[in-house]
């Protein structure tokens, strides 16, 4: 497989290097995957059946941070999945030399990734992103009436990051 | 946070991004968090710092006064 690309303006398929060594071999994201394979990859796949169009899931970060094992497994999820790497428009302040970011966001022309995540272990990620993507393929995102009344009136962008622990 | 997801997903003019504080804990320091969640929201120059579980209506007030322009 061909070493990563980085074009912002043409998002490349992600590809990993192959004996890249871990990053973070002790994080509890290793473990996590360990545990996952192969029925929990099984379940995942099960429930990706359910998308009625191709949803994409966007990965940034450098070189390093995309060496870690949850992408692998992310990866394994192709071609349920479409996992692309591209430069989405992240804050100064996200720590992606670390950790990538995974983004998803609609499919229609020009829409930018708006739904991420960072640095969560791999089952509670692709769990998350998982459901998230379902949902999107079948128009079926799960926000109430009253936040959907509410976004309809916002006047100007809003950048919302939770800072928060996947217990 | 999967609330705020679903938000991001229903509005072009939201961007959500779920950060997993315990592998960063400069941002702890940095944001002076000590609650989780702690939702930080900003829009241009304006931003607003909500510590600890809050009520849906709570947060989508606070979303809409900052996309308006007050701080609150």
């Amino acid at each position: 497989m061909a070493p990563v690309g980085r074009d912002p303006g043409q998002p490349e398929l992600v590809r990993l290097v192959p004996g890249r060594q871990l990053v973070y071999s002790t994080h509890t994201c290793a473990a996590k995957v360990k545990d996952m394979l192969p029925a929990r990859r099984a379940l995942l796949e099960e429930a990706l059946q359910e998308m009625e169009s191709l949803v994409t899931v966007w990965v940034d970060g450098n070189d390093q941070a995309l060496a870690v094992p949850d992408l692998e497994e992310l990866l394994h999820l192709q071609p349920l999945l479409d996992v692309r790497r591209m430069t989405p428009d992240v804050e100064p302040w996200l720590p992606t030399d670390r950790y990538p970011v995974y983004r998803l966001g609609p499919q229609d022309a020009g829409a930018a990734p708006r739904a991420g995540f960072v640095g969560f272990p791999a089952g509670f990620m692709l769990d998350a992103l998982c459901d998230l993507a379902v949902a999107l393929s079948r128009g079926d995102v799960p926000a109430s009436p009253l936040a959907r009344d509410t976004l309809r009136q916002l006047e100007r962008d809003v950048d919302v990051k939770i800072l928060t622990s996947p217990g | 946070m999967r609330l705020s997801h679903a938000w991001a997903l229903a509005s072009s003019k939201l961007t959500v991004d779920a950060v997993e504080l315990a592998q960063f804990p400069e941002l702890s320091d940095r944001f002076h968090v000590n609650a989780v969640p702690t939702v930080i929201m900003r829009s241009g120059d304006r931003r607003a710092t909500l510590a600890g579980a809050l009520p849906e209506p709570m947060l989508l007030a606070r979303l809409l006064q900052l996309s308006h322009g007050d701080q609150g």
